[in-house]
C-alpha cells in the first residue's frame, strides 16, 4: 500500500507537524488553535460543516497525545490541556474515533442506474442464491440472500453492478474491526496485529496511533541520556545518505544514535545457531521468524498451534536495545522505525522504552526546521552492519541466516500477511520441507511498512541510488 | 530548431516530503518519452514556498509557475498542456 497518497494521511502527518511544533516551542497554548487554523470559517468543509471537522480534528489531536473521546471527561477542557499531559502508548496504540467514522454501510453488492434491465439479464441467470429480481426494468439484489460472492458484478456487461465495501473491515487480515451495536467500527484490541492497514485504508482517517514523542521530548529536557535505535529501513526514507539522516536525528535532541542493523546480526547469528540445531533432527517443522512484531502478534492472537515454532531469539529492536543500555545503563532507549506494533513490542520489553514511528520522526524533522539534507554527515562505526541491513527488505531475513549458517536451507517467504498467504503457508507448514519461515506482515517487508514516509518502490529506488 | 526545454524545480526540502512529495523526485521515469526530452529537471531543498500559509505543499515549479500540491499526474498534465501549446 502507498501512503501519502491521500489526504487523510496528509492530514495526519500535517497535524503531527503542528502539534508537535508548539510542544517544541513550549507554548501549548497555540495548540488549541489548530482545528481552527486548518478549518477557518468559510473554508470548504469535508464533512458537513467546518464545525465537524474541527472536532473531528480535536479528536485526532487528543489521539496522538493518548486520549481518546471517551477520556474526555469535560467537554470544554482545551486540547492544550492534554498536550501538557500526554499520556502517549501508555493508554492505547490505534485509536478508533466515533466522531470521524462514516458509519459505512455493510459491504453489499448495489446495482446502480446504469442498469438497463436487459434480456440476457445475467447477473439473474448466474446468481447462485437467487438474489436477483427485476423492478421497474431495473435489477434489485435482496441483501437477505444475497452472500456477496460478487458473479452478478463480473457478469454485467454494462458494469451496472458496484462493490460498495467497508474499507478498514476489507483490508484487516483477522478480522479484528467490526461496527458495534451504535453503527461505528471497532477495534478488538485481543485479536488486532497492529499491521495499520485500517488506518491506511480509512477514507475518513478514523484511526489514529497514538504518539510517545511528547513524552520523550520530557526526556529530551532532562539530564537523562536519550539514545536512538534506528530499524534498516530509514535508508529509503529520505532522499540522501545515512550519515546524514544519522545527523538529522541526533539534531532532533538524540544524544547518540544507533543501527538496529547491528543487533539484526545478532539475531541472525542466534537465529541460524537454532536453525541448524532443529535441522539435525530428522524431521521438523521449520522454524518461523520473530523479528516482525505484527507476526508475532498474529500467531499469538490467531494460530496458537504456530507458537513452538516461532523463534526463540529476540529481536534486532530488543537486542540493539540490550547492547545499549549494556554500555549506557541509564539511557532511554528510543526505536525509531516503520511500525506501530513495534510501538507494543516496545512497551512490553524491558529494554526499550519507547517507539516512534518514520511519519513522526518526519513531522519532528518538520517541526524542528530540520532540513535533512542540508545536515553536516555523521560518523557512523567503521563496521557496516551490511547483512542487518538487508534485514529491512522482504527475503533479507532468510538471506541473513543462509549466509551465516554457511549452507543452503530451505526457505518459505511470506511477503505480506492476509489470509491467503496465511492458507498457503499452512500448507508448507504441514509439508514438512521447509527450514525457514520468513514472514512479514507488510507487503515488501518493513520497506512497505505503515508508517512509512515513502512507497516501497520509492524505498527501494532511493536504496538503490 | 533548437526549442527551449521546459524548466522544472521540485521541491526536495523535508517538509514536501513529508507532506506527499517523497515521489516527486523519480518524476523523470513516469514520463513518456515525448515529455522526457523536453524538459530539464533540477531539485532543490526547499523553495520557500511553504513560508506561504496559504499554499499547500508539496511544490513544484515549471517555468517559474508554482504548482502547489503537486502529484506526478498533475505536473504531467500541466507538462502536455504546455506542449501542446508550443506546437500550435
Amino acid at each position: 500500500m502507498t501512503p501519502n497518497k491521500n489526504n487523510a494521511s496528509i492530514i495526519r502527518k500535517d497535524l503531527l507537524i503542528r502539534l508537535y511544533r508548539e510542544l517544541l516551542s513550549n507554548d501549548t497554548a497555540n495548540v488549541d488553535r489548530i482545528p481552527i487554523i486548518i478549518k477557518p470559517r468559510g473554508r470548504e468543509p469535508w464533512r458537513c460543516c467546518v464545525y465537524k471537522d474541527r472536532a473531528v480534528l480535536k479528536y485526532k489531536i487528543m489521539s496522538m497525545l493518548g486520549y481518546s473521546e471517551a477520556d474526555e471527561k469535560d467537554e470544554l477542557t482545551p486540547l492544550s490541556w492534554y498536550a501538557e499531559h500526554p499520556k502517549g502508548t501508555n493508554s492505547f496504540y490505534l485509536n478508533l474515533i466515533e466522531e470521524a467514522c462514516s458509519n459505512c454501510p455493510p459491504p453489499s453488492y448495489v446495482v446502480t442506474n446504469l442498469c438497463r434491465g436487459c434480456e440476457a439479464r445475467p447477473c439473474q441467470v448466474n446468481c447462485p442464491k437467487d438474489a436477483v429480481s427485476f423492478q421497474n426494468g431495473q435489477a434489485v439484489i435482496n441483501a437477505e440472500n444475497c452472500i456477496n460472492c460478487g458473479k452478478c458484478m463480473r457478469e454485467c456487461p454494462y458494469n451496472a453492478i458496484h462493490y460498495q465495501p467497508r474499507p478498514c473491515e476489507d483490508v484487516c487480515p483477522v478480522d479484528a474491526i467490526y461496527q458495534n451495536p451504535k453503527g461505528y467500527e471497532e477495534i478488538d484490541m485481543e485479536k488486532c496485529i497492529l499491521c495499520g492497514r485500517c488506518l491506511q485504508s480509512c477514507p475518513f482517517g478514523a484511526v489514529i496511533p497514538s504518539s510517545d514523542f511528547p513524552l520523550l521530548l520530557e526526556d529530551m529536557k532532562s539530564e537523562t541520556p536519550v539514545v536512538a535505535i534506528v530499524a534498516p529501513a530509514v535508508a529509503g526514507q529520505f532522499r540522501t545518505s545515512l550519515e546524514k539522516i544519522y545527523a538529522a536525528i541526533r539534531n532532533v535532541g538524540f544524544d547518540e544514535v544507533y543501527e538496529v542493523a547491528e543487533g539484526a546480526e545478532k539475531t541472525a547469528s542466534l537465529e541460524s545457531a537454532e536453525l541448524l540445531h532443529l535441522k539435525a533432527q530428522n524431521e521438523h517443522p521449520g522454524l518461523m521468524s520473530s523479528c516482525c512484531p505484527a507476526w508475532v502478534n498474529f500467531v499469538k492472537g490467531n494460530k496458537q498451534e504456530w507458537k513452538a515454532h516461532v523463534s526463540d531469539t529476540s529481536s534486532p529492536m530488543v537486542l540493539t536495545a540490550q547492547s545499549v543500555k549494556e554500555k549506557i545503563p541509564n539511557a532511554k532507549v528510543v526505536f525509531i522505525g516503520p511500525c506501530l506494533a513495534k510501538k507494543e513490542e516496545a512497551h512490553s520489553s524491558a529494554e526499550v522504552d519507547y517507539a516512534i514511528t518514520f511519519e513522526e520522526l518526519g513531522a519532528v524533522f518538520v517541526a524542528a526546521g530540520i532540513e535533512v539534507a542540508n545536515q553536516e554527515a555523521d560518523s557512523m562505526s567503521e563496521k557496516t552492519p551490511e547483512i542487518g541491513r538487508g534485514f529491512s527488505a522482504s527475503g533479507g531475513v532468510a538471506r541473513a541466516i543462509e549466509k551465516v549458517a554457511g549452507q543452503k536451507i530451505n526457505a518459505y517467504i511470506v511477503n505480506g500477511i492476509d489470509k491467503m498467504s496465511i492458507r498457503q503457508m499452512a500448507k508448507a507448514v504441514k509439508d514438512k520441507k521447509t527450514d525457514f519461515f520468513e514472514v512479514m506482515c507488510c507487503e515488501e517487508g518493513c520497506l512497505g511498512g505503515s508508517q512509512s514516509l515513502t512507497s516501497a518502490n520509492e524505498a527501494k529506488r532511493i536504496i538503490k541510488n | 530548431m533548437e526549442t527551449k526545454k521546459i524548466q522544472i524545480v521540485i521541491c526536495t526540502g523535508t517538509l514536501c516530503h513529508v507532506l506527499g512529495g517523497a515521489e516527486l523526485p523519480s518524476l523523470e521515469q513516469h514520463l513518456p518519452d515525448h515529455l522526457k526530452n523536453q524538459v530539464e529537471i533540477k531539485g532543490s531543498p526547499c523553495i520557500n514556498h511553504c513560508k506561504n500559509t496559504d499554499m499547500r505543499p508539496p511544490f513544484v515549479e515549471i517555468n517559474g509557475e508554482v504548482i502547489e500540491q503537486a502529484s506526478i499526474t498533475r505536473i504531467r498534465e500541466h507538462l502536455e498542456k504546455l506542449t501542446a501549446n508550443d506546437s500550435k
